[in-house]
C-alpha cells in the first residue's frame, strides 16, 4: 500500500518536472551552505587537533613534582616527588590506563657511530610500560631488553662529527651494529664506550619524542649510578616526570584533575581539547545557523509549491477520495511527495558539496605554500593531508536527513490541508 | 414484472433527508425532507432544472457529502453513523462514480486510470492490472488501454471512466450528467452501456440528467424541485410532463 502511495507521489512529481527541479534547487542550495559551512569547521578542528601532535598525544597527561595541597594533614615534606609511591597512587586513580615513569641519564652521554656523535636527551622508561608511550617503531620492532634501545625519528639524522669546526649534521643508520654509546663518569673523569643495540626507530610525529633516545629503566639507574659512584636507595629515586596514559579523550581531563586533587603538577594537551571542541561546537553551530537560513528559506519554497500542487490537484484530490482513497492515503501522497523534493534536494546538494569540496582542496593544494601551506592560514594543511573542508560520514548522512525532514516539516500543512478537504467540496473545484 | 421486482431487496433507502449549505450566515436548503427506496437492480433516473438538488441528492447517496437531517441506509449501512475512514471505505466497495467531464488522471495510462482504486483498496500491481485489462476489454478498449486520456475521445474516456467505476465491482453506480460533455449519439452509446450494466451485470444505476432523452433509458425517474422531491414515475411520463 505505501510503496503504491509512493508510486502515485513519483509520478506526481515527475509530472511537473521544472517544478521539482526549480523546488530542489532551494534545497539543494541550503544543504551545499549547511555542509560545507560544517566541513569547513571539521577541517579546521583536524588541523587543530594535528597541530597539538598525534592521536595519542591527547590521552596523555605529563605529571611534575609538586606541592602538598595539604601539608598541615601530613607530616611528609611539602614537596611532592615523584617516586615509586607517587606511580602506585596515580596507577589507582580511575581512568588511567597506565603510567609511565621516566629517568634520565645525569651524565654527559652520547651514541657513537665511528667519529659522529649524537648528543640528545637518553631516558629510561620501565620495559613493560613503554607501549603506553603511544610511540611505534617504524623500521625494526619495538623492544626494549637490557643493552637495548628505541630511538626517535629524527636521531639518526643529527649525528655531528664533534671535532669538525661547524657541526653539520650527518645520516647514520642507527640499526646497523658497531653502534657505541659513550658516558662519562665523573667518577673516572673519563669517558667509557658501552655495546648498545638499537632494536626500533621510531616513527616521525612523535612530538617531543623525536629526537629521545629510550632505553630500559634499569640500564639509566645502573649508568647513573655508575658515572656517579653512588649506589642509591630505591626509595630515593626520583623520576624526571610520570607520562600517564588515559583510558579516552573523555577521561582525561578527569584524569588530570584527580592527580592535580593529589597534589601534582599536570601538563598536556589532552585536557585542553575540551576547550578546543566546545570552541570547535560553538562554531558549528554558528556557521550551521547561517547555513540553516538558507534551508529555511528552502522549506518555505517547498511549502509553497506543495500548496500550488494542492490547489491545483483539488479536483484529483476528490476524485481519489471518491475512489474510496482515506484521508490518510492523501495525506501520505503529499507527504511523500515533499519528503522526495528534500531528499532529491539534499542528495544534489550533497553532491555539490563534494565538487565544492574536491574544488576547495585541490586549490589549497596547488597554491604556492608558504611554510608548508598556504600562507594566510594559521597552521600547517599539509599535515591533514592538505584538507580544509572535511566531510565526515556523519555529516552527509546529517545533511541528507535534514533534507527530508526538512521536506516533511515543510509538506506537513499542506498535507493535511488536502487530506481534510471534503470530497465533494474538492471535486466540484473548477 | 412487478412481482419480480417486489421480490428484489431495497439497496438505498432515505428517509426525511435534508441537506442545507451554509453561505456565511445564509442557510440554503439544497435537499428538503426527501424520502424514496431504491430496490438492488434498478435504474433510476433523477431530474430536474438545474439547482434542483440532484447533484446533491447523488453525492448523499454515494457518500461524498453528509446530510444534515435525516437518514440514508445504503447497501445496509447507515451513512450518518460512519467514520469519515468508514466513509472511504463504504465509497470503494459500494459505489462506482461516473463524472460529466469524466475526471480521469491526465498524467496516466487508461489502464492505470482503471486501476487506481485498487491502489486505494491495497490491491497488488498484478491483480490491479489483470482486472483492470478485463474491464477495458468489456468497454471494448483495449487497444487503447497505453493511451492518455488526452488522445482519447470524449465516449472512450467516458468508457475509461465507467471501467474505473466497475473496479472494485460495486453493486451501485452513480452518473452525474454521464452524457453531459458528449455528443448525442455519443451519448446515446454510453446510456446504452449502463443500461447493459444494469440488466446484465446487475448493476443499481442511478443517473443524474437534464435531459429527458437520456432519462429514457431508466426504468424510473425521480423528478426534484427546488430540494423537494416531486415526481416518481416512469419515464415516458417524464417526458410528456417537460416535453
Amino acid at each position: 500500500m505505501l510503496l503504491e502511495l509512493f508510486r502515485l507521489a513519483v509520478g506526481n512529481l515527475l509530472r511537473a518536472r521544472g517544478r521539482l527541479v526549480m523546488t530542489a534547487s532551494g534545497v539543494l542550495v541550503g544543504t551545499t551552505a549547511v555542509v560545507l559551512l560544517l566541513a569547513l569547521t571539521f577541517g579546521l578542528q583536524e588541523a587543530a587537533e594535528a597541530g597539538i601532535g598525534s592521536a595519542a598525544s591527547l590521552t596523555e597527561i605529563q605529571v611534575y613534582p609538586g606541592f602538598s595541597p595539604r601539608p598541615e594533614e601530613s607530616r611528609e615534606p611539602a614537596m611532592l616527588q615523584l617516586d615509586d609511591e607517587a606511580v602506585a597512587r596515580i596507577t589507582a586513580l580511575d581512568g588511567v590506563a597506565a603510567v609511565v615513569p621516566l629517568l634520565s641519564v645525569q651524565t654527559q652521554i652520547s651514541l657513537a657511530s665511528g667519529k659522529y656523535r649524537y648528543y640528545g636527551q637518553f631516558v629510561g622508561v620501565p620495559p613493560e610500560a613503554a607501549p603506553y608511550l603511544g610511540l611505534r617503531v617504524a623500521r625494526g620492532t619495538f623492544s626494549l631488553g637490557p643493552g637495548e634501545a628505541l630511538v626517535g625519528a629524527s636521531v639518526g639524522s643529527f649525528f655531528v662529527d664533534p671535532d669538525a669546526q661547524t657541526w653539520e649534521p650527518v645520516e647514520v643508520d642507527v640499526l646497523a651494529e658497531g653502534l657505541k654509546m659513550r658516558v662519562y663518569s665523573s667518577v673516572e673523569g673519563r669517558e667509557q664506550a658501552f655495546d648498545i643495540t638499537i632494536s626500533g626507530v621510531l616513527r616521525p610525529g612523535s612530538g617531543s619524542f623525536d629526537g629521545t633516545v629510550f632505553l630500559p629503566l634499569e640500564d639509566v639507574i645502573a649508568l647513573n649510578e655508575w658515572s656517579s659512584g653512588n649506589r642509591l636507595d630505591p626509595e630515593e629515586r626520583r623520576y624526571d616526570y610520570l607520562l600517564v596514559r588515559a583510558t579516552s579523550r573523555e577521561t582525561t581531563r578527569a584524569v588530570s584533575e584527580a592527580i592535580r586533587e593529589l597534589g601534582y603538577g599536570t601538563g598536556g594537551v589532552g585536557e585542553f581539547l575540551d576547550q578546543l571542541n566546545s570552541f570547535f561546537t560553538t562554531m558549528r553551530l554558528m556557521l550551521g545557523g547561517i547555513g540553516g537560513v538558507a534551508l529555511v528559506v528552502a522549506a518555505f519554497g517547498v511549502a509553497n509549491t506543495m500548496m500550488m500542487a494542492i490547489l491545483e490537484r483539488t479536483r484529483e484530490i476528490g476524485l481519489m477520495k471518491a475512489l474510496g482513497a482515506r484521508d490518510r492515503d492523501v495525506l501520505l501522497i503529499f507527504l511523500i511527495e515533499s519528503m522526495l523534493v528534500g531528499l532529491s534536494g539534499g542528495l544534489a546538494g550533497l553532491g555539490a558539496a563534494y565538487a565544492l569540496q574536491n574544488a576547495i582542496n585541490g586549490a589549497l593544494t596547488a597554491m604556492p605554500q608558504g611554510q608548508g601551506g598556504p600562507g594566510f592560514l594559521p597552521f600547517d594543511l599539509s599535515q591533514v593531508g592538505n584538507r580544509l573542508i572535511v566531510i565526515p560520514p556523519e555529516l552527509a548522512l546529517f545533511a541528507v536527513l535534514l533534507a527530508v525532514l526538512v521536506g516533511l516539516g515543510a509538506g506537513a500543512l499542506p498535507a493535511v490541508r488536502a487530506a481534510r478537504l471534503p470530497p465533494v467540496v474538492a471535486l466540484q473545484q473548477e | 414484472m412487478a412481482e419480480q421486482e417486489a421480490a428484489r431487496p431495497i439497496i438505498i433507502a432515505c428517509r426525511n433527508v435534508q441537506k442545507t449549505f451554509y453561505l456565511g450566515e445564509r442557510a440554503v436548503p439544497a435537499i428538503k425532507r426527501v424520502s424514496l427506496m431504491i430496490r438492488a437492480g434498478e435504474f433510476v433516473g433523477i431530474m430536474g432544472p438545474s439547482g434542483s438538488g440532484k447533484s446533491t441528492l447523488l453525492h448523499l447517496l454515494g457518500g461524498l457529502d453528509r446530510a444534515t437531517g435525516g437518514t440514508i441506509r445504503v447497501a445496509g449501512r447507515r451513512l450518518e453513523d460512519l467514520s469519515s475512514d468508514e466513509l472511504a471505505r463504504f465509497r470503494r466497495e459500494t459505489i462506482g462514480f461516473v463524472f460529466q467531464t469524466f475526471y480521469l488522471v491526465p498524467s496516466m495510462s487508461a489502464l492505470d486510470n482503471v486501476a487506481l482504486p485498487g491502489v486505494f483498496a491495497g490491491l497488488p500491481r498484478d491483480a490491479r492490472e489483470e482486472r483492470a485489462w478485463r474491464l477495458l476489454r468489456a468497454m471494448g478498449l483495449t487497444h487503447r488501454a497505453d493511451h492518455r486520456p488526452g488522445q482519447l475521445s470524449g465516449g472512450q474516456q467516458q468508457r475509461v471512466a465507467i471501467a474505473r467505476a466497475l473496479f472494485n465491482d460495486p453493486p451501485i453506480v452513480l452518473a452525474d450528467e454521464p452524457t453531459g460533455a458528449l455528443d448525442s449519439r455519443t451519448g446515446r452509446r454510453v446510456m446504452g452501456l449502463l443500461r447493459h450494466l444494469c440488466d446484465r451485470w446487475g448493476k443499481t444505476i442511478l443517473v443524474v440528467t437534464h435531459d429527458p432523452v437520456v432519462a429514457g433509458h431508466a426504468d424510473r425517474i425521480l423528478s426534484l424541485q427546488d430540494g423537494y422531491l416531486i415526481g416518481d414515475h416512469a419515464p415516458e411520463t417524464a417526458e410528456e410532463s417537460d416535453a
